[in-house]
């Protein structure tokens, strides 16, 4: 009992606000696993609230989600790989606003989590397909575009999957 | 503008470090925003001549410094330089080497830069590597995976021996003297071999073309001025031949290519009685195409 209480003792607690105004209560060695957030921490700025202009509260929630996951101490290994498999099963808006969060506080395996995931999304698809699911408009004249496949022609042959899946 | 176009470029090409080069490449075409970020890729060009770099090496070192260390030496830059193009999975715009090699050992090493090489985003592979007493050749004792993505080229300026490329999928020979002899090694070498061309290859007589169970496209271009007296076509599950030709007659049977779908004839003299014969015999013929050449 002594040494778990005096653990808890030890605890820190930082507060990360999003872009929203809304304010979250985070473990400080959770929050550190964002390199932007530690680097503060180790520079003295976390003793009020982490002002986050860069991500709002829906993704922030879901970056915490992971980060409260992947901290060492709670999870197994089975649990993490289950919850990372259903992570990139978000929506992709929801998973591009979670990449660039990651990019911002600097969570290497986050980052690398979800550009697979947008990666695994262009796979195997045409241009077409692609542009389709990620709602991308050609500012390209026909002409130009067979320019760019003449470029690299080893790129535009054989079969591709044309479905959106 | 689209959610993801909106992302920073360090990000969009982090993502394009998840694709196989084949996408990476198409995302060009997307909008301007992915040709940016495409052309921003880090690229490479190596061309590897082993005397210039043996003289820059040797400007560096000690005077004195024996020839094998100083292949040690280039051989290492080789394969340093290699590593680190997978790490970053940068685009190789050209991979040329240029190599005397005097034992074997220093040979095995190939294989794994091939590996190397074609694991990037690679455009054009290009060895000639020299064996100092005889022969060209390309080694694969330890016979780990090769195998030459579409659009790539292995030409071998003379001729090979002791090879051994189990997974090579496309072979093109253009412009290489050859024996009968070789070419039967050539293609006991490559069994798996899908995609054949020989184009203006000199120094054959009568072409056999069999031991490639796979095979199923094949290319025949005949050099000018010299012809095949004879070509035997063992391959029954053929399915593209490309032939072009210049004797008077047509020296080999097409008919027996019972799966054959697309045929394409070049040549000097083309009757109508070739031509009925040709589509009669094949079944399942979906393309074609008889040019006359002048």
């Amino acid at each position: 009992m002594a040494e778990a209480s005096s653990s808890i003792t030890e605890k820190f607690f930082l507060t990360l606000k999003s872009s929203d105004g809304d304010e979250f209560v985070l473990e400080e060695s959770i929050a550190i696993q964002s390199i932007t957030i530690k680097n503060m921490v180790e520079d003295g700025c976390s003793s009020s609230v982490i002002p986050l202009s860069k991500v709002d509260t829906e993704t922030l929630i879901k970056v915490i989600e992971y980060m409260k996951m992947h901290s060492s101490t709670s999870s197994n290994e089975e649990e993490i790989e289950n919850f990372d498999k259903k992570f990139v099963s978000n929506s992709i808006n929801t998973i591009l606003n979670i990449l660039e969060a990651a990019n911002f506080l600097d969570i290497n395996n986050l980052l690398e989590l979800c550009a697979e995931a947008v990666a695994n999304r262009i796979k195997n698809k045409t241009p077409e397909a692609v542009r389709k699911i990620f709602n991308i408009t050609s500012d390209f004249t026909p002409e130009e575009e067979a320019e760019i496949r003449n470029e690299t022609p080893w790129a535009f042959e054989g079969n591709l999957d044309h479905s959106l899946d | 503008m689209d959610r993801i176009s909106q992302l920073p470029d360090p990000i969009l090409q982090h993502i394009l470090f998840f694709l196989p080069p084949k996408d990476a490449a198409q995302t060009s075409v997307l909008s301007k925003t992915w040709l940016k970020v495409w052309n921003l890729l880090p690229v490479f060009t190596f061309d590897f001549d082993q005397n210039l770099s043996i003289r820059e090496l040797l400007s560096t070192e000690k005077e004195g410094t024996k020839q094998a260390d100083v292949r040690d030496a280039f051989l290492r830059i080789i394969e340093g330089s290699l590593i680190n193009l997978r790490i970053q999975k940068a685009i190789i715009e050209k991979f040329r080497l240029s190599l005397k090699l005097s034992d074997l050992k220093s040979a095995s090493c190939i294989d794994e830069w091939i590996g190397l090489a074609t694991n990037n985003c690679i455009k054009e592979l290009d060895f000639h590597v020299k064996y100092q007493q005889k022969d060209w050749y390309i080694n694969s004792q330890d016979e780990k995976d090769l195998y030459i993505l579409p659009g790539f080229k292995l030409e071998w300026p003379l001729f090979i021996d002791h090879i051994k490329l189990t997974k090579l999928r496309e072979l093109s020979l253009t412009d290489v003297a050859l024996e009968e002899r070789i070419i039967l090694e050539i293609f006991s070498a490559c069994p798996a071999v899908e995609d054949l061309s020989l184009i203006r290859c000199r120094g054959v007589k009568h072409l056999l073309i069999s031991d490639l169970p796979n095979l199923l496209k094949l290319t025949l271009h005949q050099a000018n001025e010299i012809t095949y007296t004879s070509i035997l076509i063992q391959a029954v599950n053929l399915q593209s031949l490309y032939y072009r030709g210049y004797n008077g007659e047509l020296n080999f049977d097409v008919a027996v290519f019972k799966l054959l779908k697309e045929l394409s004839i070049t040549y000097e003299q083309i009757t109508d009685q070739m031509v009925e014969n040709l589509v009669s015999d094949l079944p399942i013929l979906e393309k074609l195409e008889v040019k006359l050449l002048f």
